[in-house]
């Protein structure tokens, strides 16, 4: 087992290295001088030439990747134009909020679509089923940006029952999460109801009832250890936009995590953080999906019998 | 016998297509987005002739404005005074234009790349995969931004940059598809009478993907407009003034306090119109593959 | 606090079984364990009303094995989902006029009490042992579980019982814990047959249990449910389209055609003083190894659609001695002798007789 979990890392590897060069190419063809922008308004051309060699911009760009890669190794991201904090610092000092977010987003996703994808499935075709389906669709379709907007303007603007902005605690969380939230618990209804309806007809489940299993055990605990594996499935794909998502909600509620960080960049041209948010955000995404690829083998015997050899 | 014949004058008529449209026909969500689409394409065919963009679009009219919803403005006016009803019907051609040519980018570059992989194999399909999984394992929203903040604000950045993220579903479905037909006979066949390669690919070998393309070309629309908005909404999609339903909410949301109209309209269009593909799109998936259908 | 429940269900059907044994001998051998009168079975769509089972009748004694033939769309599954109470109800709609079961009316049990008989005084093994069994699930733990469920056992002694039982089916007790994927066809089948019998049924049903399997492993998984049967008394309704497994081990034979059963009695009267038509086809259909150039002859024709039976006798059309008055009416199922029934009207005309028994005399 542990020598599945250590090749799946070692493949990780290229693939970050990829990122990095990707996201690392890609802003290095945005415009601007970051000289320029780091200077004070009268430095002299000597003083930037200076600043471009201490930047290293005189040097070719596999040169710059290289060093950049290396420093990361260090835990070192470059400074901000802006501020000259470290990116990195900036970064894990947003990261616990952003987490909170996508905890709750997770929380409530979960405690929704279940529920509801599992009743929709058993009761196919009646109401509950199409009222569920609806709803999902509608969930699924809407842009997370307006429900954003929407629950503010409600709970917060008109209510006044949460903050429409900051960190103030707990109380600032819901809405953000609700809204990632909300979005992941539509697509994660739809899995839930068609994973279970598949596994609804199964040969096993008349087994269990014929043995005298009662209906709702024979639900809960034969049928749906089956039908998770396509819901763990669904789930790690979609926490890549979980975590995306939060640079539109973080925005909208000016929370300050490490999407609003990434966005705040752009606006600054401020290439280090843009590079580093997008990068160590990219990690992190990778990283979950590891871990999400290794929780299979603990739900389905079938694959953990291919690993432990 | 009798029965035989009708049976059989029932089924045979209809070919794959035939079979397939009337499979959708019968889907009642299906034919409700199929005609919202519709609906959402003729409003920005017909926007381009009603309303003048100049004078009624982008004009400002500082007089009128924050007016809310009435009969003369149906939707209200913003905080330039322009009349909301109308930027959010001409905007419809904003999030179209993105979301197809964006998809079109998507499947041109992903099918190419899919079938160069599928079908010649070895190294080269690990390397068009690996950076595959590269351009994947990036959040969208953030390669979205990344490279739109790189090549600068403009609507045909905009396409590209969603088309590039879209890519990789597309180079995947070709690629699996291609492998499926790769060691059948037929393919022997053509290579053996010399049939070029790239010829072999077209006419043989990517009729297997349609369907699945199809599927994940109709869902991706939807997502596409998504990508669109969110991206105007950060100021990072269609510049201004042009009115792209994300950005009329961004600029609508320092207003939201008083004038909460100026978010809800446009916000309600892209829902809407994401709304009608993803209808369109469950269903041709339903119609084209019954046997996935629930 | 479950085995509080466990007791009270189980007093509560343990007094229908008492006023049976007040009635003299043990219950189980003097009465039937099987008691079915006039079960329909039909299933209700939108576009048709599928009519599985047409008024059918089982009587079942102890330790008797009945055998219960037909092709497939015959009946038999839905017969003996029927005896469960399993019919999926939406579509499904059951009428019956007795269904007894080691005397109990299932008629009037209520769902949970359903569930403390299903696996405990009947329990039934379906046809294809690739899907029947749970794979998320060790062989040991999808035993046990039956095991708690019915018998006033903890977790630890219903997984050692789940053991047992596997031993008892030739499987090794430390194969308990792994999963069904890594078991072969044939002991899949034997687990199946593990989890039927962990407590005791009266009540077997087999439904085409060696179907699936390869023909060494059914003489196995045969020779298995014959020990088993001995061991623990249990009656079987052994449901099968093969006339040879009837032969090796049931005591009697039922017929069955569209819905209904045509012929039924013991295994003696069915194979060898054979009447129906139908049955007369079946035994015509096997190839015969002495004979290898021999044409095989099979019945013409295709039962017909269930939501489309005729008005008389439903095997009429493929019949070789079919008259006009077999197309009018549904022949009722009539006692010949003893214990051998035949739905078949040209019984009324004196002196009629099938081909086969002409030949055997």
């Amino acid at each position: 087992m542990y020598r599945y979990v250590l090749k799946r890392l070692l493949m990780l590897v290229p693939v970050i290295l990829g990122v990095i060069l990707l996201i690392f190419v890609v802003m290095d063809l945005a415009p601007g001088d970051p000289a320029l922008m780091i200077a004070s308004p009268d430095a002299t051309e000597e003083e930037l030439a200076e600043l471009r060699t201490n930047l290293g911009l005189d040097k070719g760009i596999a040169y710059r990747y290289v060093a950049y890669v290396k420093n990361m190794l260090h835990g070192n991201l470059g400074s901000s134009y802006i501020s000259g904090r470290p990116v990195m610092d900036v970064y894990l000092e947003r990261l616990p909020e952003t987490l909170k977010l996508a905890v709750g987003a997770v929380f409530v996703a979960l405690i929704i679509s279940i529920p509801l994808g599992i009743i929709a499935a058993v009761h196919q075709n009646t109401f509950k089923d199409s009222a569920s389906m609806v709803v999902a669709l509608i969930g699924v379709s809407m842009p997370s940006f307006w429900l954003g907007l929407l629950l503010m303007l409600l709970f917060s603007l008109k209510l006044g029952w949460f903050p429409s902005g900051g960190t103030v605690g707990f109380k600032s969380i819901v809405l953000p999460s609700i809204t990632m939230g909300l979005n992941l618990a539509a697509v994660m209804t739809r899995t839930t109801r068609s994973s279970m309806l598949d596994v609804l007809h199964s040969d096993y489940l008349r087994t269990a009832r014929a043995k005298g299993v009662n209906e709702k055990k024979v639900i809960l605990k034969h049928a749906f250890k089956n039908a998770l594996i396509p819901i763990i499935t669904v789930f790690g794909s979609q926490f890549s936009y979980v975590l995306g998502g939060a640079v539109l909600v973080e925005t909208i509620f000016s929370y300050p995590g490490v999407g609003k960080m990434v966005v705040d960049a752009i606006g600054n041209r401020d290439i280090p953080s843009v590079t580093g948010g997008i990068v160590m955000t990219t990690i992190i995404v990778t990283c979950v999906n590891l871990v999400i690829d290794l929780l299979y083998a603990y739900v389905d015997p079938r694959i953990k019998g291919q690993y432990v050899k | 016998m009798a029965t035989r014949e009708r049976v059989s004058k029932k089924y045979a008529k209809r070919s794959t297509m035939g079979e397939i449209w009337h499979r959708l026909k019968k889907n009642k969500g299906a034919m409700i987005g199929l005609t919202l689409v519709l609906l959402i394409i003729a409003i920005a065919l017909i926007s381009s002739f009603a309303f003048d963009y100049d004078t009624q679009v982008i004009n400002q009219n500082l007089v009128n404005r924050f007016q809310a919803p009435s009969a003369e403005h149906l939707f209200g006016t913003d905080d330039l005074g322009r009349d909301i009803m109308a930027r959010v019907l001409y905007g419809a051609r904003y999030s179209l234009m993105v979301g197809i040519v964006a998809v079109l980018i998507a499947i041109i570059i992903g099918v190419t790349l899919g079938c160069i992989a599928g079908y010649v194999g070895g190294p080269i399909s690990e390397i068009i995969m690996r950076i595959t999984d590269i351009f994947c394992s990036v959040p969208t929203i953030l390669l979205a931004i990344a490279i739109v903040s790189a090549f600068g604000v403009s609507l045909t950045n905009l396409m590209v940059a969603v088309g590039i993220t879209s890519a990789p579903q597309f180079v995947r479905i070709a690629r699996a598809s291609i492998m499926t037909v790769r060691n059948e006979e037929y393919v022997e066949a053509a290579k053996a009478i010399g049939m070029p390669n790239w010829k072999i690919v077209v006419v043989h070998m990517l009729p297997n993907c349609i369907s699945p393309l199809i599927v994940q070309a109709t869902q991706r629309v939807a997502s596409a407009i998504i990508s669109a908005s969110s991206l105007s909404f950060l100021g990072l999609g269609v510049p201004q003034p042009a009115p792209e339903w994300g950005s009329m909410l961004s600029s609508g949301r320092n207003f939201i306090r008083d004038y909460s109209y100026m978010t809800f309209f446009p916000g309600l269009a892209i829902m809407l119109t994401v709304l009608a593909f993803n209808l369109l799109g469950d269903g041709v998936r339903d119609a084209i593959d019954p046997k996935l259908k629930r | 606090m479950k085995n509080e429940e466990n007791r009270k269900n189980a007093d509560a059907i343990s007094s229908q079984e008492s006023e049976i044994s007040a009635a003299g001998n043990s219950p189980e051998e003097q009465n039937l364990i099987l008691d079915v009168e006039n079960l329909v079975v039909r299933y209700e769509t939108e576009d048709s009303i599928v009519r599985a089972l047409n008024g059918v009748d089982f009587k079942l004694g102890y330790k008797k094995t009945l055998g219960l033939v037909g092709e497939t769309g015959a009946g038999k599954t839905t017969a003996a989902l029927a005896m469960l109470r399993l019919i999926p109800s939406p579509p499904g709609v059951m009428e019956c006029d007795k269904m007894e079961i080691a005397g109990l009316d299932m008629l009037k049990l209520k769902p949970h009490n359903l569930e403390k008989v299903r696996g405990d005084k009947i329990s039934m093994i379906f046809q294809d042992p690739m899907t029947s069994l749970n794979p998320t699930f060790t062989v040991a733990e999808q035993i046990a579980e039956s095991v708690e469920i019915h018998e006033n056992l903890n977790k630890e002694q219903a997984y050692e019982k789940a053991l047992d039982m596997l031993e008892l089916v030739g499987i090794p007790r430390s194969r308990g814990k792994e999963y069904p994927h890594q078991f072969s066809g044939g002991m899949k089948q034997r687990v199946v047959i593990a989890i039927a019998l962990a407590c005791n049924p009266n009540l077997l049903i087999a439904d085409e249990p060696t179907t699936a399997l390869d023909v060494t492993i059914q003489a196995q998984v045969l020779e298995l449910m014959k020990e088993l049967k001995e061991k623990y008394n249990t009656s079987i309704i052994m449901i099968t389209h093969d006339l040879g497994i009837v032969a090796e081990v049931c005591d009697q034979v039922a017929v069955m055609y569209a819905g209904r059963i045509v012929e039924e009695g013991s295994l003696q009267e069915v194979f060898k003083e054979t009447m129906h038509p139908y049955t007369e086809g079946l035994f015509n259909s096997l190839p015969n190894i002495r004979d290898r150039k021999a044409m095989l002859k099979p019945i013409k024709g295709l039962m017909p659609d269930p939501s489309n039976l005729p008005e008389g006798c439903a095997f009429a059309p493929r019949c070789e001695y079919a008259t006009e008055e077999c197309s009018k009416a549904v022949p009722p199922l009539e006692c010949v002798s003893g214990t051998h029934k035949v739905a078949c009207a040209a019984y009324k005309h004196p002196g009629f007789v099938i081909d086969r028994r002409k030949n055997n005399g």
